[in-house]
């Protein structure tokens, strides 16, 4: 690799996985493949929202990707898209794992852009992402 | 920019984030921000970490700016992993285990991407770190990616080097010693608990003892067990002995001179590669010539050196001289 390489402009996305759920493996499987799509993925695990919201300031991330297998995306979601909004912060917003039918709506009505349940082709994660 | 920048200076952690991602892209005028910032920098203290992968960098990281923040001190990370030579993408897991401290106050970290530089470190770390400094950070902290001998632009860039090694790295010390040894600062002997550590210090102290040299710094060695936070107040220590030693010699004014230059001669090279290789590639002449390459009829050392010989080239690559 050259020196030319740099200074891309490079789509940053924020990965986050609360510290209670302990099923991970989706969303590491999700930073594999978006890396592998020329993504920069920083991967976290959380305890409170502010953590999250906090990081994607910091690392000033085009798109935030959360996974729930277990119960909490009923308040987590509502609670960083808000902290988000109040810093001016705007970015795509994706969920993964298991979201339960009602809620699909709901989420989207707040500001949730995309939810990728089991079985989402991967492309269509990619896709959502890089453009 | 104007208006992030006001932020930044403000203490708005997101204006900052916003300006780092654009200096990143280059999507701002770098001469511009540097002017800017000119009278804010040189505050803060560049500690580098390096050290081969999974010795403990991170884990180091995260204990040193727990320390700092219980002394009152503020810290920014930049946290550097490889991009994927394949994809150009990358899986940034650094800051993963200094996540205890993301809300702490005074902590800011951020992760990059080497984006296909080689040397450890992503190409506008210094532009980074500069921001950082004017933020008002008292220390910075540049992690590296895992590296091996030869990746030591780090030298050039922190004002305290630190070596993160873990026991049963004899062999390894064997071979470092004419590339990475040289440039720490601070040995940590991490994973302490493993055993033999006290035989890796020996080790290290042999192949610094051949090469102590009066009125040189002396590195010092500690054992540490970061996981647990054993032995993180030693390295902190350390530290600031060698920050000392290098403010009362000199030392830390005469590596800021080299840094600076360093810098310099490597933006100076990639303005220059960028705008010739332009020139050059999108000549009519370059397209020729890789017609010939490609279809065999001349090879690429031959084509380089006619190319290169065009009077028309030189023109395309030199253009005017600048007015006045």
């Amino acid at each position: 690799m050259g020196t030319m390489a740099g200074n891309s402009r490079k789509v940053r996305v924020l990965l986050a996985k609360s510290d209670q759920d302990a099923h991970d493996r989706g969303i590491r499987y999700i930073a594999e493949v978006l890396r592998d799509a020329g993504v920069e993925v920083i991967f976290i695990r959380y305890r409170i929202c502010e953590e999250v919201t906090e990081i994607a300031l910091q690392e000033d991330v085009d798109v935030l990707g959360m996974g729930f297998y277990s119960s909490g995306y009923e308040f987590d979601i509502p609670t960083i898209l808000e902290a988000l909004k109040a810093k001016g912060k705007a970015l795509k917003f994706m969920v993964g794992g298991i979201i339960s039918g009602d809620e699909v709506p709901k989420l989207k009505a707040i500001g949730v852009d995309a939810i990728f349940g089991p079985g989402t082709p991967t492309e269509d994660v990619v896709r959502f992402v890089a453009h | 920019m104007n208006e992030l920048l006001r932020g930044m200076l403000n203490g708005d952690t997101f204006a900052l984030g916003r300006l780092i991602t654009m200096a990143e892209n280059e999507q701002l005028e770098l001469g511009a921000l540097m002017r800017q910032l000119r009278h804010r920098l040189g505050r803060a203290y560049l500690i580098g970490i390096t050290g081969a992968p999974g010795a403990g960098k991170s884990t180091v990281t995260a204990r040193l700016i727990g320390l700092m923040v219980e002394t009152g001190l503020s810290v920014g990370v930049i946290a550097c992993d490889p991009s994927s030579p394949y994809s150009g993408g990358a899986v940034l897991g650094d800051r993963i285990r200094m996540s205890q401290h993301t809300l702490a106050s005074g902590v800011f970290i951020r992760s990059m991407a080497t984006r296909g530089y080689h040397g450890g470190l992503s190409p506008t770390l210094h532009t980074v770190a500069s921001l950082l400094d004017a933020f008002g950070k008292d220390y910075i902290i540049l992690e590296t990616v895992g590296v091996g001998q030869t990746e030591l632009d780090i030298a050039n860039i922190a004002d305290s080097n630190v070596l993160v090694l873990t026991p049963h790295a004899g062999d390894e010390i064997q071979a470092m010693k004419s590339g990475i040894m040289e440039i720490a600062d601070v040995f940590v002997v991490n994973k302490m608990d493993r055993g033999e550590a006290d035989a890796t210090v020996e080790d290290l102290q042999g192949v610094l003892r051949m090469r102590r040299k009066a009125g040189n710094w002396e590195p010092r060695i500690v054992k540490s067990q970061a996981v647990e936070g054993i032995g993180i107040s030693d390295v902190f220590a350390a530290i600031e002995l060698h920050r000392r030693f290098a403010s009362e010699t000199g030392l830390r004014d005469r590596r800021r001179r080299i840094s600076s230059k360093e810098a310099f001669c490597r933006t100076l090279d990639e303005v220059l590669m960028k705008r010739i290789r332009k020139a050059v590639t999108s000549s009519a002449e370059f397209s020729s010539y890789v017609a010939k390459v490609e279809s065999g009829e001349l090879d690429r050392y031959s084509a380089c050196d006619e190319l290169l010989a065009d009077k028309r080239m030189w023109r395309a690559m030199c253009g005017d001289p600048p007015a006045s």
